[in-house]
C-alpha cells in the first residue's frame, strides 16, 4: 500500500514537471492562431492607432456610430503612444495575431507587406480610390503592384512663417522667401543674439535630431534635383553635385541648437511642419499669426518631402473580419469624416471632392496644404529594408548638423554605409 | 527503541515512506505548480524563445525563419554599431556607478551625522527622484536642457558659462545622460548606504576615537570595510541597471546625435523594432546577458569576503 502511494507521489511530481516542460516547449515554439469567427454570427474586430487626443476622441465617436449602424459588429479600440506603436504591431504579427485594422506609418508598409502581414484590398477599394482620391493614395498604399492600404493623410511639412518675427525684422510680405536663395539672404536680417551669445531670434528652427533631419534634408535634396537612392533602389544616389549643393544649403539653414519652442513665442522666423501644427501652436500662443508658404523653390522646382499615414488590414484576420475591416476603413475615410478630421485634428483630406466643400475650402491652411497633397513626394522608397538605411542617414545628418562632419564628409561616409547596407541585404 | 541513524537519515531524505511526509511533499509540489508555471511562462519561456529566435534568420519581412546557428552572433560581433554601443554602455556604466557610489556614500555619511528632523528631511528629498518615473524625469530634463529656452543655460550664463547643446552635441550628450541618471538614482544609493551605516557597531568607532584615530582614519579603516556588503549590493545592482540603460536615452536622444549616446539596449531595440530583425536583436540581447552575468560574477568574486565583526 505504501509502495503504491510512493509511486503515486512520484508520478504526481513527474507529471507536474512534464506538464510544465511541455507547456514551455509548446509556448516557446508554437505560434498563436487567430480564433475563427462564426460566418453568420457577430464579428469582433480590433482597431489600433497611435495616440493623439483629438484623433482618439474622434475615432471613439465614429466607432460608436459605426457599431450603431452595424449591430452585428463589435470594435475594440486601442491606442498606443507613437514611440510604442511599431513594437506593438511587430510583436502582434510575430505572435501570429495582431490587430485587425491598423493605422501605420508609411515607411513600415513595405516590410509588413513583404512579410505577408497585410491583406490585399478588395477591388471595390481600388475603385473608391480611383474615383475620388488623389493619385498619391494608390501609390502610398501599394506595394509591388498590390493595394494593401488606404491613405489616411500625408504629412507635408510646408514652411510656416511667423508674421510677427518677420515684421519685427522689418521684412514685409512681398519679401517673404520664395526660394532657398531668398531664405539664405534673409537669415542675417532675422538672426539675433544677446550680449552673452544666447539666441533671441532664430531665422529658422529645423529640428537637429531624429527623423526630421532626414525629411528636411530630403526636401532640400529633391528641390535641388537630387535623390536618395537610384531607381533600382540598390545604390545611394545622393553623392552628386546636386546632393552637395543641397547639403550645403541644408547646413546653412540648420542650427545645431534650433529650438522649435521659439516658434510660438515669436522668436523663430520659420518652421517646416504639417497642417496639424496649427492647433498645437495656437494652443501655446492664441495670438500667433502664421502664414503658410509654398515649398521653397530650388533649381529643380518646388518639392517638399513628406510621409504618409495609411490604414491597413491584418492578413491574419478571418474573411468576415477583413470584410468588416475594409468597410470600416471606408467609413472613416468618407468625405464627411475627412472634413471632421480636418476641423478637429488638422490633417489634410485625401479625397478630391472634399476640397470643393464650402465648409473648408476657404480656409487658408486648406488652400496652402491642399495644393500640395498630390504634388509632394514621400521621402522613403518602397524598400522593405529601408529602415536601416534611414537610421544610417539620420546618424550622419545629426553629425553634419552638429558640425562634426563637413558636407562632403557627410556625403562620402553616408554613401559608403548606405551602399554597404543595400548590398548586404 | 533503538534507532539506526543511517536508516533514519535515509528515511528523512527520501520521505516517501512516511505517509504524513509523503502527503506534505505532495501538497508542496501541488502548491508549487502555479508559481512554477508562472515562472516558467513569464521568465524561462521568453528566454528560451529569445534563444530560439537568436539562432534563426528572423525578420518581419520573411515568414520563414530558417535556423542559421550563430550567424546573428557573428554579425553582431562584426558590426561597428555594436561596438560603439558597447563602448558607450561601458563608459556610461563606469562613470555613472563611480559618481553614484562616491556621491551616495558622501551624502549618506553627511546625512547620517545629522540629527532629526534634518536627517529625515534630507533623506526624503534625495529619495523623491527615485520614486519618480524615468519617463517623467526625462521629459522634465528635456525642457531643462533646451539650449535656448531651458533654465539650465539661462542660469549658467550668469557665471559666464555656456550656452551648451546638452542633447545635440556629441561631446555633451553622454555627460548629460549620466547627469540625469545619477540625479535620479542618487537617493537610492544614499538610502542603501545609510542602512549600511546603521549596522556598524558604534563601539568600533568609539574605540578607534579613544585610540586617537581621526574621523577620516575611522572612515577608511572601519566604516568603509564594514560597508563592504552594502557596497557589493550597490555595485552589482547598479551595474546591472546601468548596462540596461534605455528609457532616458530613448526619450532624450534616441541614441544620437550620431551614435554618441547609442547604448546596447537602444541597439537591441533598433534592430528589433526599427529594422524588424528580431534574430539579430535577440542575439545582441544574449550578448548583453552574458556581459551582465560576467560583470556580476566578477564583482562577487572580487568582493566576496566573509564579513564578521
Amino acid at each position: 500500500m505504501e509502495e503504491g502511494s510512493e509511486m503515486n507521489s512520484k508520478k504526481w511530481m513527474w507529471l507536474s514537471v512534464l506538464m510544465l516542460v511541455s507547456m514551455l516547449i509548446s509556448s516557446a515554439c508554437a505560434k498563436a492562431t487567430p480564433t475563427p469567427t462564426e460566418e453568420a454570427g457577430p464579428v469582433s474586430i480590433s482597431f489600433v492607432t497611435h495616440d493623439f487626443e483629438p484623433w482618439r476622441n474622434t475615432m471613439i465617436e465614429w466607432i460608436g456610430e459605426y457599431m450603431d449602424q452595424h449591430p452585428g459588429v463589435e470594435i475594440s479600440y486601442v491606442t498606443y503612444p507613437m514611440t510604442d506603436m511599431v513594437t506593438k504591431l511587430v510583436t502582434g504579427f510575430e505572435a501570429g495575431a495582431g490587430d485587425t485594422v491598423m493605422g501605420i506609418y508609411g515607411p513600415w508598409l513595405a516590410a509588413m507587406a513583404e512579410g505577408g502581414y497585410l491583406d490585399e484590398a478588395p477591388s471595390w477599394v481600388m475603385d473608391m480610390l480611383k474615383d475620388d482620391f488623389y493619385d498619391i493614395a494608390v501609390d502610398a498604399g501599394s506595394y509591388k503592384g498590390k493595394l494593401v492600404g488606404v491613405l489616411q493623410h500625408i504629412g507635408t511639412p510646408l514652411p510656416l512663417l511667423n508674421v510677427d518675427t518677420y515684421e519685427a525684422a522689418g521684412i514685409s510680405e512681398d519679401q517673404y522667401p520664395q526660394s532657398y536663395d531668398d531664405l539664405l539672404a534673409l537669415i542675417p536680417k532675422l538672426d539675433k543674439k544677446d550680449a552673452s551669445g544666447s539666441w533671441e531670434v532664430q531665422a529658422i528652427c529645423l529640428p537637429p535630431t531624429d527623423v526630421f533631419v532626414l525629411i528636411d534634408w530630403a526636401t532640400v535634396l529633391f528641390a535641388h534635383g537630387g535623390k536618395i537612392l537610384d531607381d533600382s533602389l540598390t545604390k545611394a544616389a545622393f553623392n552628386t553635385p546636386e546632393g552637395l549643393a543641397a547639403t550645403q544649403v541644408y547646413k546653412q539653414i540648420h542650427y545645431p541648437d534650433a529650438d522649435i519652442n521659439l516658434f510660438p513665442l515669436s522668436k523663430c522666423g520659420m518652421w517646416w511642419y504639417g497642417s496639424w501644427s496649427r492647433p498645437m501652436f495656437t494652443a501655446q500662443n492664441p495670438n500667433i499669426r502664421v502664414k503658410v508658404l509654398e515649398p521653397l523653390e530650388g533649381p529643380a522646382g518646388r518639392v517638399h518631402a513628406n510621409y504618409a499615414w495609411i490604414w491597413v488590414v491584418n492578413a491574419n484576420a478571418t474573411p468576415r473580419q477583413k470584410e468588416v475591416a475594409w468597410d470600416f476603413i471606408k467609413y472613416i475615410t468618407r468625405p464627411e469624416a475627412q472634413i471632421t478630421f480636418w476641423n478637429v485634428v488638422g490633417v489634410m483630406p485625401t479625397r478630391k471632392s472634399v476640397y470643393e466643400d464650402p465648409a473648408i475650402s476657404a480656409d487658408e491652411f486648406v488652400q496652402a496644404f491642399g495644393k500640395y497633397v498630390n504634388e509632394t513626394r514621400v521621402y522613403y522608397p518602397p524598400l522593405p529594408d529601408w529602415e536601416p538605411v534611414e537610421k544610417a542617414l539620420i546618424r550622419y545628418l545629426e553629425r553634419l548638423v552638429a558640425g562634426e562632419l563637413t558636407e562632403q564628409q557627410f556625403l562620402d561616409q553616408a554613401e559608403k554605409e548606405v551602399n554597404s547596407l543595400l548590398t548586404g541585404q | 527503541m533503538q534507532v539506526n541513524p543511517r536508516e533514519w537519515f535515509r528515511n528523512l531524505e527520501r520521505g516517501w515512506q512516511n505517509p504524513i511526509k509523503r502527503q506534505r511533499r505532495l501538497f508542496v509540489w501541488l502548491s508549487l505548480i502555479p508559481i512554477l508555471a508562472h515562472f516558467g511562462f513569464f521568465m524561462i519561456n521568453p528566454i528560451v524563445s529569445a534563444l530560439n529566435v537568436s539562432l534563426r534568420k528572423w525578420r518581419l519581412q520573411e515568414r520563414d525563419h530558417p535556423f542559421i546557428a550563430f550567424d546573428n552572433y557573428s554579425w553582431a560581433l562584426h558590426d561597428d554599431q555594436f561596438w560603439v554601443s558597447m563602448k558607450n554602455t561601458l563608459s556610461f556604466t563606469v562613470v555613472h556607478i563611480a559618481l553614484s557610489v562616491i556621491l551616495g556614500l558622501l551624502l549618506a555619511v553627511i546625512i547620517f551625522s545629522l540629527l532629526q528632523p534634518w536627517r529625515g528631511i534630507l533623506t526624503t528629498a534625495y529619495f523623491l527622484p527615485v520614486m519618480t518615473s524615468m519617463v517623467v524625469v526625462s521629459f522634465i530634463f528635456r525642457d531643462l536642457f533646451s539650449p535656448v529656452t531651458g533654465p539650465l543655460n539661462y542660469l549658467l550664463h550668469f557665471i559666464g558659462l555656456g550656452p551648451y547643446n546638452y542633447l545635440s552635441s556629441s561631446s555633451v550628450a553622454m555627460p548629460s545622460m549620466i547627469g540625469v541618471t545619477t540625479w535620479k538614482a542618487l537617493g537610492f544609493y544614499v538610502v542603501l548606504f545609510m542602512a549600511g551605516l546603521t549596522t556598524i557597531p558604534a563601539e568600533f568607532l568609539e574605540a578607534a576615537a579613544i585610540d586617537g584615530a581621526s574621523k577620516f582614519q575611522s572612515f577608511i579603516h572601519i566604516t568603509l570595510p564594514l560597508l563592504r556588503p552594502t557596497l557589493v549590493y550597490v555595485l552589482v545592482t547598479g551595474t546591472i541597471a546601468s548596462l540596461q540603460i534605455f528609457t532616458q536615452v530613448f526619450i532624450l536622444t534616441r541614441g544620437g546625435p550620431g551614435s554618441a549616446t547609442r547604448t546596447l539596449v537602444i541597439h537591441i531595440y533598433e534592430n528589433g523594432f526599427t529594422f524588424f530583425n528580431l534574430g539579430r536583436a535577440s542575439a545582441i540581447a544574449f550578448l548583453l546577458f552574458i556581459l551582465i552575468m560576467a560583470v556580476s560574477l566578477a564583482y562577487l568574486r572580487v568582493l566576496r569576503e566573509q564579513f564578521e565583526y
